[in-house]
């Protein structure tokens, strides 16, 4: 059996990658592609803010700040660069744009590394120390602060995406551009701001879970694969979607580390990977269509 | 004879001279020779990659784990055994094939991003498995090799391994380019245009992409085998999982339209992430950089380029001629 302590960490780590493919499902649903880029943002903030707190004595907030308008600036500049000049909706060209992606997250991850140094940083404390017991677990005030921001940031989410007309929209042009575009929908106007939205959620997923374990420019790979890998096992018909998807990936990492050792994380992500791809491609929560 | 029937060969011949001038001047200066051995390990697995990626449109990128399994073939063999050194070209080969059509097979529904992300976890987790299973690869600390690559009983030294390297990298580049004119290359690059239509005019799909993918994970081993043998070391570190991603950026940089784009594309590599490091890697990032840059504004690569200006030129200089009559 796995302990509560590890429990609560696969909570923690799956609201990491919830929020990381939160901010790929943004974007997929007002276009229609996975933006790759989303690790180097997230590794950018976490960055940026560790760099601001620890190396130049800011407070940790206004860290996280600068952090979370970094990567919203990141992300603007890859619609306004990359996005703009090579999507072409409609066609089966994807992949150019799949390349070009994944050189924006190669460069955002040197950027990185050039600018704030290539060895891990501290992340910034945003609270103290405290702890509550829970039963035979410990939880932190970090990983409260985690989880929380996590269930205000997906509410929000929900309410954006069902409640106002820019959600609405959205999730019109994801679903069908070219009709989208016949129909005089402001299809730039809405990439832009689910851009914006993928940079906060993606700033804010890097520079608050820094603290947890420090920050290094080399992971922003991996978190664009994770947050990949959650939002294919979650299924993108619904916000809950990615979610679900982080805290699965999550369980599935952490039982394969508790029981085979720290090795087996790549395995049992690849095994995870392959096994979805060919059984639930659609994912967990899809869109079902009566006729 | 008449200029068309000279046509065939002016490939070989043009590139054979720039081979026998990079020989030249590469020489026995070390330096140079550090060059030509990363030039040729990016360039073979930027060729590897050309099979089934440029042409076939399948991005599998496992490169990392294809060439580590052609260096580890030669570190292992050299330590562990009394064989001849050139059984483990073979031997990794067979090993980096086999792979190949294992991860092809279990991702041969994925394509674009999926197949990717796939490729690149069996990446990580290979990678994952080079540090772990120390007492099959030595762990962190790799395989110090204790001899050298012999043909008929004379040991190789560094400088004939640069000659071969080079020589190797241009045969392939070569068999690549024909491979392209062949009837198996224009059935790989229709099923890259549309794969339903060339599996309903009978030519089976799968097997065409798996053999596009031997073809790739090959080459890729071969990649491995002369990082290998030039450096006499092998380590997990020295191939890292980035060079999944330099490996499909080659391409691109240099040129989709033919091989040697692929050759430019990896000087160009070596130049900016050798030569111009300065500051902290940023020579990466100025590589990184540059290729977003290329794919947005010359989409066919610098071959492209090229070829487009002096498609103008030739244009403006027609025109001119016509005018003067």
């Amino acid at each position: 059996m796995i302990p509560l302590q590890v429990i609560v960490s696969i909570i923690e780590t799956g609201c990491f990658f919830g929020l990381l493919a939160a901010a790929m499902f943004v974007v997929r649903e007002s276009s229609g592609f996975f933006n790759f880029a989303i690790g180097g943002y997230a590794v950018f903030a976490g960055l940026a803010s560790a760099y601001f707190t620890s190396v130049r004595g800011l407070p940790a907030a206004a860290g996280i700040v600068i952090g979370v308008l970094g990567a919203v600036a990141l992300a603007l500049l890859t619609e306004v660069l990359v996005v703009r000049p090579m999507w072409k909706p409609g066609t089966n060209e994807e992949l150019p744009m799949v390349i070009a992606l994944v050189a924006t997250l190669f460069a955002l991850e040197q950027i990185s590394g050039v600018l704030f140094g290539r060895a891990a940083l501290p992340g910034p404390q945003l609270v103290g120390d405290g702890s509550v017991r829970l039963g035979s677990a410990t939880v932190t005030a970090q990983a409260a602060l985690e989880v929380g921001l996590t269930a205000l940031a997906f509410g929000l989410l929900l309410l954006f995406i069902y409640r106002t007309r820019m959600g609405r929209g959205l999730r019109a042009i994801g679903e069908n551009t070219p009709a989208a575009i016949v129909l005089g929908l402001p299809v730039r106007a809405v990439r832009i701001a689910s851009f914006t939205l993928a940079g906060v959620l993606a700033g804010l997923a890097g520079s608050v879970f820094a603290a947890r374990s420090g920050i290094i420019f080399e992971s922003a790979m991996d978190y664009t694969l994770f947050a990949f890998l959650a939002l294919v096992i979650g299924g993108t018909a619904s916000v809950w979607g990615p979610l679900a998807g982080g805290l699965i990936l999550a369980a599935i990492q952490s039982a394969a580390i508790f029981y085979f050792g720290a090795a087996a994380l790549h395995y049992a992500t690849l095994a995870a990977a392959l096994l979805f791809f060919a059984f639930r491609p659609q994912g967990i929560f899809m869109k079902r269509v009566r006729v | 004879m008449s200029a068309t029937r000279l046509r065939p060969l002016a490939e070989p011949v043009i590139s054979g001279v720039l081979l026998i001038l990079a020989i030249t001047w590469v020489g026995t200066d070390g330096y140079r020779q550090d060059l030509a051995v990363l030039t040729v390990t990016y360039g073979l697995i930027g060729l590897g990659l050309y099979s089934h990626f440029i042409m076939g449109d399948s991005l599998s990128i496992a490169y990392n784990a294809y060439a580590a399994i052609g260096g580890y073939a030669l570190g292992l063999i050299a330590t562990r055994t009394g064989w001849p050194l050139l059984v483990s070209l073979p031997l990794g080969i067979v090993a980096a094939v086999l792979i190949s059509v294992l991860l092809g097979m279990a991702t041969r529904r994925l394509n674009g991003f999926y197949l990717a992300a796939v490729t690149l976890l069996f990446s990580e987790a290979f990678q994952a498995w080079l540090v772990d299973a120390d007492s099959v690869t030595g762990g962190a600390e790799g395989v110090i090799l204790t001899r050298s690559l012999s043909i008929f009983g004379t040991e190789l030294g560094r400088d004939q391994i640069v000659v071969i390297a080079l020589v190797l990298m241009w045969l392939v580049a070569l068999m690549l380019s024909r491979l392209r004119r062949s009837p198996f290359g224009v059935a790989l690059r229709a099923k890259g245009q549309a794969a339903v239509a060339v599996e309903a005019a009978g030519v089976p799909v799968t097997a065409l992409t798996l053999i596009s993918l031997s073809i790739g994970a090959a080459i890729g081993s071969l990649s491995g085998a002369v990082f290998t043998s030039a450096n006499l070391s092998i380590l997990p570190e020295s191939i890292p999982v980035s060079v999944a991603f330099l490996a499909v950026f080659i391409p691109f940089l240099g040129g989709r339209s033919s091989p040697w784009g692929v050759v430019i594309g990896a000087l160009l590599v070596t130049q900016l992430t050798f030569n111009l490091n300065f500051f902290q890697g940023s020579g990466t990032l100025l590589f990184a950089v540059a290729v977003v840059a290329v794919l947005i504004f010359a989409p066919e690569g610098l071959i492209g380029l090229a070829r487009d200006l002096t498609g103008r030129l030739v244009g403006a200089v027609n025109r001119g001629g016509r005018d003067e009559r």
